[in-house]
């Protein structure tokens, strides 16, 4: 079974064109991975402050917040989906803790049950979302709905309450783990991260998403079972927003259903600024890492400069454009043919 | 070796270059069309033919050299233009849309962005005749195009093109979506049209719609135009042999007779089986280590059947089964066939085959990635080496696992398709037309791969649309029609002449006492313009 | 050429029926649930309804065009350009004394079709993919808006509460509602129409067929916004002034209603009266819901609810309709 067919004419080799898409694919991931550096250069430029632990830390922490949000949004968006549900797992989740711990749960039991609603909403996710090729922006949109209302169901609208000292430590700037000056949210974060990454690049799971996203069809045909993907796609997305949730508990201690909307829009942003295309089977993680970094410093940028909430919304828009305009446009149609 | 027009050229291509970035697709390419004739434009895939007829067709503009339409320069610089210089072209691909009806989908962009160009009956009554012209039922028409099959597709396509002003007609591989019955009606359409002064630039890698339908023909190799050629001239054994650069091209390698095999020796079989409800049942026995060739006319079943035994669709009644060790296991789906050594490559490359995001070897080893792994994980270097492997077996070119699908040609894709499920070393592998639109060096390597494979005691069951191929590289052939296996030829009685029969649902032997049958073959056979 | 195989009825009549009929006969339900709730329903209560559905029904209606026109086309950007009109007016005109009626209809509609051709512009010649171009003007318009006016006002001239008078046979409301429609049958009498669903169900067919793929899909952004800038205008009515947070919060139902309303994400099929059929079940759903005295929280989890049984009714539907 192993005799070598040789190509008849080896002049052929020569005419089989190399691809064109490819150089512009690398120059657009270099340029990436530098942006964050140089965010974070103009940054120290113009606020200074951010150059000590202190600064950097806080960064950092923010950041893992809106990092763990946004797996799920990459994830979903490589399969060619999308997860509006995550501002509200993040909600319920923020919510369960401060409620429950408040009413004396123990902390494991309470993440116990904030990791079994987190699957039974990303399955619900994934399943409704693999019936009648359903578009998932609709199916996760009525999630959120039914998952917020039930909270606030759950606990009367109540929705105040304790929180773990340790959760507060895990987001402080100057907390650390085992001893290491780096707070426990950014630990978890690059736990998270290296899992993840390692899912995406060596796991036969990763190498389904992938496919899922590039051709349903043809995945299936090769043998993979689109509803498992996207059941495992979802409900990933859904514990990490769940994570997200309980360190938001600690920032404030207060605690709310709606804590997590600003999260819709801007794990989408960040998977974006990426440069994870929309319409899946590309991407990675790592590309919406830096997208979540950039999103940080941009925002800790015009907080600096002074810049009110309002502008420093009108400020990420056009950024978001011209990024896109630099490394995201689609094709011509005449291109498609 | 150019012969030159006897009249001015209605489209000529003069010193046209075409550059992707750095890859030279076309270099000073030059073709000139003459009124009245049909031209044929040939060329293994990646030779530059289907940048010659993007060019043509307003989808791309040339990065040097002129485009001159009636002697004159002209900018091509959308489809839109190109119709308003009556250049109008139907491609492989079927461009419908399923939202829209048939009359909407012939006639959709001729209009402007608000002001329709004609009544919807003066529309109707020119469409109607078009379609009726193609032998279709006009009733394509009225309803949206998601019920036809790929021919009556096509139809609409064709009678898009028909239904314009137009001077040259591209055909770009169109006639390889249409049944025999539809192409010929075709060709006597043109032949019409040929008598009025228009022209038709036929791509095709049928030889014998080549041979039947040119006056002229134009060689591409490596974007680079070799020349042109006179009918005369154009002989299957010439133009292969000025695409590829040698003499020997035309060669096929004919099956040396099918070998004998022991009937008993069945390792996939259909009892009682019914492709479609309230289509009759017949019974179907694939023999160990044979190639078997599945034919019929489009829409007739032949698809049907390889999906059925694969798995991939459920049979309306009856079974498939296949021989495991001895006892025989129902297919009940194509995961399970998979897991019973039944590997099924799906025809339709770019929607049911390849991820195109994805790399060389990414598309290859997707099937078989469980293999290669342990707890999910899997170990990089042994899916590398094997994919390697079956690149090197395949011949792919370029031999690079990290180079992106979308770069290589669709005979270098398929390949890759192929590679996939053959990675899994199947008992049983079944193609669904494979060699559909896949250049002259891919099918030769094809079929030689096919041999390999079942010396090595694979049984290959394959869907072709192409007699000639089916006659090169198959044992037996069974020929569908309505819905059912009409006949199942072999040895002796498998010949170019019963096959054709079969697949209008008669015997070679009921075809000699019978004038009817007889025109019927003419038709196809030598269709004059 | 294709083998004729008896359909059942089901898939029979789901093809005959047009695609808003589900949408229609929910709709029906609705009424009725609704009626036997309120007495006061059927006596002139459901004009107030329609009131103060309007926004949501214009800005569904909105919706529509670009979401017929395919390639991943939606607006996220209808709700904030509703708001941003709204702030326009009740912000820069009303404070200036440019309160005459046909200015300020005027400069809505403008202010409408401006967000739609920068909305276009990104999306048909700059070829950034439309979730993300409409989700960054998203972002600027709901800003803008913000940065303009920060705190609600409530100051309108007088002859905007036109919009909300219930006082004829027929809400003022539903004119302009039907007004929008009229002037889009016109424009379905027109071969955009053809244009549009060639180019929304498949714009490759479309292009080779010599369609201005590019012109027929700006045209349906500059549409959409044209109908937000109605929206606006009517949403400040409703309002009874102006409120830069209230627009936002319209994006999501509005593409929710088309869902429900049963035209196609992908582009290529329905049209806009499914739109509005949708926005007008989505509110009474929710206005039911109010109705039976469920408290806020139960009613968000029965939205939740009804919205993902409505869609996959409506994707089972399909499914029927497109079974071979």
């Amino acid at each position: 079974m192993s005799t070598t067919i040789t190509h008849g004419d080896p002049s052929l080799a020569a005419a089989s064109p190399p691809p064109p898409k490819r150089r512009t694919a690398r120059a657009s991931s270099v340029l990436v991975y530098l942006s964050p550096v140089a965010m974070f250069v103009v940054l120290t430029l113009t606020t200074p402050g951010v150059l000590s632990t202190t600064g950097v830390m806080s960064l950092l922490v923010l950041a893992s917040v809106l990092g763990l949000a946004a797996v799920g949004q990459t994830w979903a968006v490589m399969i060619g989906g999308i997860d509006l549900s995550i501002p509200a797992t993040i909600g319920m989740a923020n919510v369960l803790v401060t409620t429950l711990y408040a009413e004396g749960w123990g902390f494991p039991r309470i993440v116990l049950l904030v990791v079994v609603v987190s699957l039974a909403i990303g399955t619900a996710n994934g399943l409704l979302s693999s019936l009648f090729g359903l578009h998932p922006l609709v199916v996760t949109l009525g999630m959120a709905s039914l998952v917020t209302g039930s909270v606030l169901v759950a606990t009367d609208g109540n929705t105040g309450g304790d929180v773990p000292g340790f959760i507060t430590d895990a987001v402080s700037p100057v907390g650390s783990v085992w001893g290491i000056g780096v707070p426990a949210a950014v630990i978890l974060w690059l736990a998270t991260l290296a899992v993840v990454l390692l899912v995406e690049r060596r796991t036969v799971f990763g190498r389904r998403l992938y496919a899922l996203g590039s051709n349903e069809r043809a995945a299936r045909l090769a043998l993979v079972r689109p509803v498992v993907v996207r059941v495992v796609v979802y409900s990933v997305g859904a514990l990490c927003a769940s994570a997200a949730g309980v360190l938001l508990a600690g920032f404030s201690g207060g605690a709310s259903v709606s804590i997590g909307d600003p999260y819709l829009f801007s794990t989408i942003t960040a998977v974006v600024v990426g440069g994870t295309s929309l319409l899946g089977g590309a991407g990675t993680y790592a590309r919406t890492v830096a997208g979540v970094l950039v999103t940080t410093m941009f925002t800790t940028l015009l907080v600096g400069l002074e810049i009110g909430p309002n502008m420093q919304q009108v400020m990420l828009g056009v950024a978001i454009l011209l990024l896109i305009t630099v490394y995201g446009r689609d094709r011509h149609v005449a291109q498609r043919l | 070796m150019s012969t030159p027009p006897l009249e001015p050229a209605v489209v000529e291509l003069a010193g046209i270059t075409h550059r992707y970035g750095p890859t030279v697709a076309l270099s000073d390419c030059r073709l000139s069309i003459a009124p009245g004739e049909v031209h044929g434009l040939v060329g293994e895939n990646g030779s530059g033919k289907s940048t010659v007829v993007k060019l043509l067709s307003g989808i791309m503009r040339p990065t040097e050299g002129e485009v001159r339409v009636g002697g004159k320069a002209v900018d091509l610089r959308s489809p839109a233009a190109a119709q308003r210089h009556e250049i109008v072209t139907v491609f492989q691909e079927t461009l419908v849309s399923d939202e829209c009806s048939g009359l909407d989908n012939v006639f959709a962009g001729t209009d402007g962005i608000f002001r329709r160009a004609r009544s919807g009956r003066a529309e109707r009554e020119a469409a109607e005749r078009v379609v009726a012209s193609l032998g279709a039922s006009p009733a394509i028409l009225q309803s949206s195009p998601h019920h036809l099959s790929l021919a009556e597709r096509q139809v609409l396509t064709l009678t898009r093109a028909l239904v314009r002003p137009w001077k040259l007609l591209i055909l770009d591989e169109a006639t390889s979506a249409l049944d025999l019955s539809t192409r010929d009606r075709l060709f006597a359409v043109l032949a019409d049209h040929r008598r009025e002064g228009r022209s038709v630039l036929f791509v095709s890698h049928r030889m014998d719609e080549l041979e039947i339908l040119i006056d002229r023909a134009t060689v591409q190799r490596s974007g680079r135009t070799v020349g042109t050629v006179g009918k005369d001239e154009a002989t299957p054994a010439r133009l292969l042999s000025m695409m590829s650069g040698r003499s020997d091209a035309g060669e096929h390698h004919v099956r040396a007779g099918a070998r004998s095999r022991q009937a008993a020796d069945v390792v996939l079989r259909g009892v009682d089986l019914s492709l479609v409800a309230q289509a009759p049942a017949f019974d179907l026995d694939v023999r160990r280590g044979e190639i078997l060739g599945i034919g019929g006319l489009d829409g007739q079943g032949g698809s049907h059947l390889v999906e059925v035994l694969a798995g991939v669709r459920p049979t309306a009644s009856g079974r498939v089964e296949v021989d495991r060790d001895g006892s025989w296991t129902r297919v009940t789906g194509y995961r399970q066939a998979f897991r019973s050594g039944i590997a099924y490559v799906p025809g339709k490359r770019q929607e049911e085959g390849l991820f195109p995001s994805m790399t060389v070897g990414d598309n290859l080893s997707m099937a078989t990635l469980p293999r290669h792994a342990r707890a999910g994980l899997f170990r990089s270097s042994s899916v590398l080496t094997r994919v390697r492997e079956e690149m090197t077996r395949l011949g792919v070119v370029p031999h690079d696992p990290s180079y992106p699908i979308t770069g290589l040609s669709g005979g270098n894709a398929q390949k890759v398709l192929v590679g996939r499920w053959l990675a899994a070393e199947p008992d049983v592998l079944i193609l669904n037309d494979p060699l559909r639109g896949v250049d002259l060096g891919t099918k030769r390597d094809f079929y030689a791969l096919l041999r390999e494979l079942t010396e090595a005691g694979t049984t290959v069951v394959m869907l072709s649309t192409e007699i000639e191929e089916l006659l090169t590289c198959c044992d037996r052939v069974a020929v569908c029609q309505a819905e059912r296996v009409f006949d199942v030829l072999e040895g002796e009685d498998l010949t170019y002449d019963a096959v054709l029969a079969a697949m209008f649902g008669r015997h070679v032997s009921d075809e000699q006492s019978s004038d009817e049958q007889s025109s019927d073959h003419d038709t196809h056979r030598k269709v004059t313009l | 050429m294709s083998a004729t195989v008896a359909t059942p009825l089901l898939q029979t009549v789901a093809r005959k029926v047009p695609y808003f009929v589900p949408a229609l006969v929910a709709v029906a339900v609705m009424l009725l649930l609704t009626a036997s709730e309120s007495e006061t329903f059927l006596s002139g209560g459901w004009k107030l309804v329609l009131v103060y559905a309007s926004p949501l029904v214009l800005l569904a209606m909105a919706q529509a065009p670009v979401v017929l026109s395919g390639g991943g086309g939606l607006d996220l950007s209808v709700g904030p350009t509703a708001g941003l009109v709204s702030v326009v007016i009740a912000a820069v005109l009303i404070p200036r004394d440019l309160s005459v009626a046909w200015l300020v209809i005027v400069v809505a509609l403008l202010t409408g079709a401006a967000a739609g051709a920068v909305n276009a512009t990104l999306v048909t010649l700059v070829r950034i993919p439309p979730i993300i171009a409409t989700l960054a003007t998203y972002l600027v318009f709901a800003g803008l808006a913000t940065q303009v006016l920060g705190a609600p006002t409530g100051f309108l001239p007088e002859w905007m509460s036109w919009f909300t008078s219930v006082d004829g046979v027929l809400p003022n409301v539903l004119y302009v509602i039907l007004g929008v429609g009229l002037v889009w049958l016109l424009l379905t009498r027109t071969a955009y129409w053809r244009n549009l669903l060639m180019v929304g169900s498949n714009d490759r067919a479309a292009y080779t067929a010599g369609v201005n793929v590019t012109a027929v899909r700006f045209l349906a952004y500059l549409l959409t916004g044209v109908m937000a800038g109605v929206a606006g205008l009517v949403l400040t009515a409703v309002l009874g002034g102006a409120d830069a947070t209230v627009g936002p919060t319209y994006t999501l139902q509005a593409i929710a209603a088309v869902a429900l309303g049963g035209l196609s994400l992908a582009g290529g099929r329905g049209g806009l009266f499914g739109a509005a059929v949708g926005a007008v079940l989505l509110f009474l759903i929710q206005n039911y819901l109010t109705l039976t005295e469920a408290s806020s929280f139960e009613l968000q989890m029965a939205y939740g609810v009804v919205l993902i049984v409505a869609i996959v009714a409506n994707g089972a539907w399909d499914r029927k309709r497109k079974a071979r």
